[in-house]
């Protein structure tokens, strides 16, 4: 079996940032964790998945729970996984304090470093050293072997790229090796106020793109729900049943993926993609999507009667283009 | 019970067949059909980069094999 293949573990929604692109709608106000027994038991039933290949730790902050989370990576290392923490950097305000973090996570087996960079994060990294943080984790990272990479949300504003920016300074610091990307925002959560004209345009959906996150990376939520994606909808209640296979107090994790392969709206999702999804829906005129994520958010909040009328042959029928 | 669980098939769906499908719109325009089928399964299966050098390697060996049987 092909799917899926990265397990996402949203360790907690709580953060010392509040961002004000974050469709999670993460910030210090935040109090789910995952507990550890749920913790455990998705990574040790992924290990009898055998497609998964890399375990995500996110959230919300997953290093202000960093027992938890060194435990997690180290299980999930145990049982052979590739794992990445995806991390605002907050913690490495100086080289020391950077190496103090990663030499324990590297111990227990962390091989990628995710770094979430932008101008939304960068005002609240301000109070824990700024642009430095970064600096001090990926070049401590690199030292350690770890792979690492710098996460952006570009925006279209009149002081020009981050990503460029980013790049320069990079340079200048001798850090050349490390990988930036660029994130894509979606107005959902905290997000939905986002100003559309400051969303770059290459991001707006063609009909014919599927969801290729979709089936590829489940994601655990705090709360032990198991969605088939890990999208910008999959943390807010008016949305997330659209997303959800099931939870973990319920059902095994191989139970669920089991159930996820045999969904025909997730195989719409992924083969078609929601755009031809919410045609087939009866939307002639849909508002501009600036992402895939809101085209489902739109389908899970203003179609969910349309939906009810679907069945999963006639989603099948979407898939293999007939009709 | 999920509302997921009402979209459930029993019917036989070949993941592997639908992604190698779907996935056909998205590749480089002028390669072989057989090429893209070989691309994408071992893509997959095996990840993008081992990928690249089995299509290449696979690529010179018929070549190579092509030329000694005289075959230009």
């Amino acid at each position: 079996m092909v799917f899926p293949k990265n397990l996402a573990v949203l360790l907690t929604y709580q953060c010392n940032f509040s961002c004000a692109h974050c469709s999670v709608i993460a910030g210090p106000y935040r109090r789910e964790v995952l507990s550890r027994e749920l913790l455990h038991k998705a990574i040790t039933e992924a290990a009898k998945i055998p497609s998964i290949a890399v375990v995500v730790f996110t959230g919300g902050e997953s290093t202000l729970y960093f027992d938890l989370l060194v435990e997690g990576i180290k299980l999930a290392s145990e049982l052979g996984f590739v794992t990445r923490l995806v991390t605002n950097a907050w913690w490495a305000s100086s080289v020391e304090r950077a190496r103090e973090y990663l030499v324990k996570l590297r111990e227990a087996g962390l091989q990628e470093l995710n770094i979430s960079y932008d101008r939304f994060h960068a005002p609240f990294l301000v109070k824990y050293g700024g642009f430095q943080n970064v600096l001090n984790a990926a070049s401590v990272a690199l030292e350690l072997g770890i792979i690492t990479l710098i996460g952006i949300a570009e925006l279209r504003t009149l002081e020009g790229s981050t990503i460029e920016e980013v790049k320069k300074r990079l340079r200048e610091a001798g850090l050349d090796d490390i990988m930036v990307i660029q994130d894509t925002p979606s107005r959902l959560g905290r997000a939905a106020t986002l100003p559309s004209d400051m969303l770059p345009e290459d991001n707006v959906p063609k009909e014919n793109i599927r969801c290729l996150n979709a089936m590829d990376t489940i994601a655990v939520l705090p709360n032990g729900d198991v969605t088939l994606c890990c999208g910008h909808i999959i943390a807010l209640p008016e949305a997330s049943w659209f997303v959800t296979l099931g939870n973990l107090r319920d059902l095994s994790l191989v139970d669920i993926v089991t159930k996820m392969r045999r969904n025909a709206l997730a195989m719409a999702l992924r083969f078609a993609g929601p755009l031809k999804l919410l045609k087939k829906l009866g939307e002639e005129n849909p508002p501009k999507f600036y992402s895939l994520c809101e085209v489902c958010y739109y389908i899970a909040t203003q179609k969910r009667r349309e939906l009810d009328g679907l069945t999963a042959e006639s989603l099948l029928e979407l898939v293999s283009g007939e009709r | 019970m999920n509302f997921l669980d009402k979209f459930l098939t029993n019917r036989d769906v070949n993941l592997l067949h639908m992604e190698v499908t779907a996935s056909k719109d998205n590749l480089p325009y002028g390669m072989v059909d057989i090429y893209e089928n070989v691309y994408v399964y071992l893509d997959i299966v095996i990840g993008t980069e081992l990928a690249v050098i089995y299509v290449v390697a696979l690529a010179i060996i018929i070549a190579w094999v092509l030329s000694i049987q005289g075959i230009e």
